[in-house]
């Protein structure tokens, strides 16, 4: 389960090192709305026990990507702000809550957001400029791209989505580990076939306010759910979204 | 002209006797001024300082036979939220330092932010504030500031109700302590609340609302943790019934969303909506309309027929807005101005806002000119709140900055109001935060810990001079001058990195690697060692030339981690000048706490005099009202 963990990390986010006066870029709106379930799996290449596999759902709106991890029942939301941000929200679903994490915030917190991942899984910018295509197929009785290629130390490999604009199948292989990211069902996104269980209304913390609220016990358990983790590739919140 | 001009920011800030101004005059016109000194200079000489000394001494005795009036005709107290007395000396150095202060000695001259005053440091009386609550040894924003606007300390989270009112549970009316405010606007004076968090967090709210719950800030708050049954108002809506329905005159912060419906949409963030329930209460609709009310106290609903909107009930979001406010004060009797639906930007964000946000110190004497109007005086808090903000999340910067416009907005007050009116500036509560080590007079307060390499007294020299003898750890590692206790800046004992170089030199320092020779002089990288951006060939410390401690010239790439673990993380490529840096903490947590020392007290005008030695927090309350005459 700790490999899991370790697989499981933000792949929204990626380090940056400046601010950039009224940064208002356009983020896209165009894709289609979906409800999807996801795969990730991952094992190590010694032999090892390390690995395993869960499932995460995905409901992709206009302005709002959410992912639900089956297992763990814990889910992030990304929406679009309206001013040329994203705002990540950490759905806690056995506190009711979720606590976010608005623009200026993840700044501060050295992250910044790619939307185009957010809704894709890939970017298809990093598709196209890093990997190579090698040619057209189905998926799910739909019609893929494959791309594929080494990026640093790691070997990709993507079958891309046109019509959906999302990667349905990613696997990435290092020297030490492989893992395998695959979409299992693919809905509309009015077709509900999960219940959202935010939608029964949550209560929405500010990220800023937790420092405040340390005598709170639900915000005590939150900060622990929460796993604010500052580590070697930056501080900020645990993601769940499954990095490829 | 160069000097005189530096001389006259000089005075302007310090407000140092004439006599000083024309010793300091006389000495710097003999002196060659490096061009990295751009600002105020003083004379560290032992006769600069025996005469600059003397002189203080002379105006403290005068001051002392010549006692301030004790009638005020308004109160104007200032919170810095979390400003401890580190936060002011971190903040008065970064200020000096950002404003090129200097000073000399014989022929040298250096860097000297640290004799900058902050400009309620300039105030005639002082006194510490002892901070805990009934229920805490060290408290949070909801009982501290419940002491200083009602004279009674109660429990942690808990708003101007008594310490016998359970976390939760609803208040009776004997239970809720009565605010200067209420006490205020009984009187027939005016009362606002200016605020860079938003107007329902606990510093503000303190002021008008009553509730067992800092956190029950809209309705949807309430019902969304404690249940349905709460005879208890959100916070929000307590802002608009407050003193029986004579809402605060003016209300400027943050906080929009509290005020709007879940079914609104934000009008600056065209994508969210507010966070009050559907069924509720329109809050800004409401305030249009004061002082006719469109909601009844009595029912609670809504009345049958509403009244129209009342053009001297202003809600603004913006600046523009704000302006317009701003430049026509006469034309408005209460201005309700929600800046962002959340807190406000911190000061160091504020010119990146799409839709402008006015400063604090706008926003403070726009509040002065809409209540001065009253002429049976007004009491006006203000709040500094995201001071408080930028440590939990132990961002040093963001804090000084906001410490900072803090100080600008007393500065402005101060020269708006006249002698009868008192000013109170302190802080609700500490944080965890430390000026560490021995750095060297002028050394960057943001960056590493550099010690004096040579006896200053020597003279003829240089910044550069000073900054040769970086300070290291046990480990051999260099460390920052601050830091915090505690917080999410941890960067322990799993997650250090050792550095490598695909081509370059690699030497051991303290039994650490780091990179050595030469290193890239265009690549950006973010070395793996917590949340603390490295960017290679960027000057670490101002007079630096370029380049991080020699790094300067070379082509090596690849600037790599390994995940070695090894103690601390070695600062040496760290910006840790950086906005985003978080200084180093000793102990992980989520968010960096509030800390239990003493906080400090400035005032000036009636009263004022009674701010000595060490008082009960509490007392800020006592004091203010037997100013207005308004004890009970």
């Amino acid at each position: 389960m700790k490999f899991i963990a370790r697989l499981i990390i933000a792949f929204c986010l990626v380090s940056f090192h400046s601010v950039k006066a009224k940064e208002a870029p356009k983020l896209s709106e165009s894709h289609t709305e979906l409800a999807c379930q996801f795969e990730t799996s991952s094992r190590a290449k010694d032999g090892t026990q390390r690995g395993g596999k869960y499932v995460w759902r995905m409901w992709r709106g206009k302005r709002e990507v959410e992912v639900y991890q089956v297992g763990s029942k814990d889910g992030e939301a990304w929406m679009l702000d309206g001013a040329g941000g994203v705002i990540l929200g950490r759905i806690l679903h056995p506190e009711r809550s979720e606590v976010r994490f608005d623009a200026m915030q993840l700044r501060i917190l050295g992250q910044k957001v790619d939307w185009s991942k957010c809704c894709s899984l890939v970017s298809l910018e990093f598709l196209e400029s890093a990997l190579t295509f090698r040619g057209e197929g189905s998926f799910l009785g739909r019609p893929v791209r494959e791309f594929n290629g080494q990026v640093g130390s790691e070997k990709w490999s993507v079958l891309w989505s046109d019509e959906d604009t999302l990667a349905v199948s990613i696997e990435v292989e290092n020297d030490k580990t492989m893992s395998k990211t695959v979409l299992q069902e693919r809905h509309e996104l009015n077709a509900k076939p999960w219940e959202r269980l935010r939608d029964r209304g949550y209560e929405s913390i500010d990220y800023t306010d937790l420092g405040d609220g340390d005598t709170n016990p639900k915000i005590r358990r939150i900060m622990t759910r929460l796993g604010i983790k500052c580590s070697h590739g930056g501080c900020g919140p645990v993601c769940l979204t499954p990095q490829p | 002209m160069k000097n005189t001009t530096i001389l006259h920011t000089f005075r302007e800030r310090s407000g140092v006797p004439g006599m000083l101004t024309a010793g300091v005059l006389a000495l710097s016109q003999t002196l060659f001024v490096p061009a990295m000194f751009a600002g105020p200079v003083t004379d560290e000489s032992k006769s600069a300082q025996i005469l600059t000394n003397k002189t203080k001494l002379n105006a403290i005795k005068t001051q002392s036979y010549q006692l301030p009036p004790t009638r005020a005709k308004n109160v104007i107290l200032f919170v810095g939220d979390g400003m401890g007395v580190s936060t002011i000396t971190a903040a008065r150095i970064f200020e000096g330092q950002k404003n090129g202060m200097y000073g000399t000695l014989g022929s040298g001259s250096y860097s000297a932010g640290e004799q900058n005053l902050l400009s309620f440091e300039q105030f005639p009386y002082a006194a510490l504030s002892r901070t805990y609550s009934v229920n805490q040894q060290v408290s949070d924003s909801a009982p501290t500031m419940t002491a200083m606007v009602t004279g009674v300390k109660n429990n942690d989270g808990a708003l101007s109700v008594t310490a016998d009112v359970i976390r939760g549970n609803d208040a009776t009316d004997a239970q809720k302590l009565t605010t200067i405010v209420e006490q205020a606007k009984a009187r027939g004076m005016s009362a606002g609340v200016v605020s860079t968090a938003r107007v329902t967090h606990a510093t503000p709210a303190a002021c008008y609302a009553h509730s067992s719950d800092r956190d029950w800030e809209a309705d949807t708050n309430i019902t969304g943790s404690y249940g349905t049954n709460r005879t208890t108002k959100d916070i929000a809506a307590q802002l608009l019934d407050s003193n029986g329905g004579k809402s605060l005159d003016v209300v400027l912060g943050g906080g929009r969303a509290y005020f709007m419906k879940n079914t609104q949409a934000d009008p600056e963030y065209t994508y969210l909506k507010g966070r009050r329930a559907a069924a509720g209460r329109d809050l800004v609709s409401e305030w249009t309309k004061l002082p006719n009310r469109a909601w009844n106290l009595s029912t609670g609903t809504y009345n049958s027929t509403i009244p129209a909107d009342n053009p001297r009930s202003a809600y603004v979001w913006n600046k523009a807005m704000f302006d317009a406010v701003k430049n026509n004060p006469a034309n408005y009797d209460r201005v309700l101005g929600l800046f962002e639906p959340s807190h406000v930007q911190y000061e160091t964000d504020r010119a990146n806002d799409a839709s402008g946000e006015p400063s604090l110190a706008d926003m403070t004497t726009t509040a002065i000119d809409l209540l001065s109007k009253n002429r049976n005086g007004y009491f006006l808090m203000v709040e500094g709140g995201r001071i408080d903000h930028a440590h939990h999340q132990g961002n040093a910067y963001r804090a000084l900055n906001d410490t900072l416009a803090l100080s600008d907005a007393v500065r402005a007050a101060a020269a708006k109001v006249g002698p009868d009116t008192l000013i109170v500036v302190t802080a609700d509560h500490s944080h965890v935060f430390t000026i560490a080590g021995y750095p060297v007079r002028g050394n960057p307060i943001l960056g590493l810990v550099t010690e004096p390499g040579f006896n200053i007294v020597s003279g003829g020299a240089s910044l550069n001079t000073f900054k040769t003898t970086q300070v290291t750890d046990r480990l051999g590692l260099p460390y920052s001058t601050l830091g915090y206790q505690n917080g999410p800046g941890y960067t322990g004992a799993t997650q250090q990195a050792l550095y490598s170089v695909t081509s370059g030199t690699l030497t051991t320092s303290g039994g650490t690697q780091v990179v050595s020779g030469s290193a890239s002089t265009t690549t950006t990288s973010n070395i793996a060692q917590g949340p603390k951006f490295v960017i290679v060939n960027q000057p670490l410390l101002p007079g630096d030339a370029g380049g991080v401690n020699g790094y300067t010239t070379g082509t090596t790439t690849g600037i790599t981690a390994s995940a070695t673990d090894k103690g601390r993380p070695s600062l040496t490529l760290a910006i840790t000048s950086d906005i985003n840096y978080l200084q180093e903490s000793a102990i992980p947590t989520s968010s960096e706490t509030h800390a239990g020392e003493d906080v400090a007290i400035f005032a000036k005008g009636p009263n004022a005099h009674l701010f000595r030695g060490s008082l009960e927090q509490s007392m800020i309350y006592w004091i203010m009202a037997d100013a207005l005459r308004l004890n009970p």
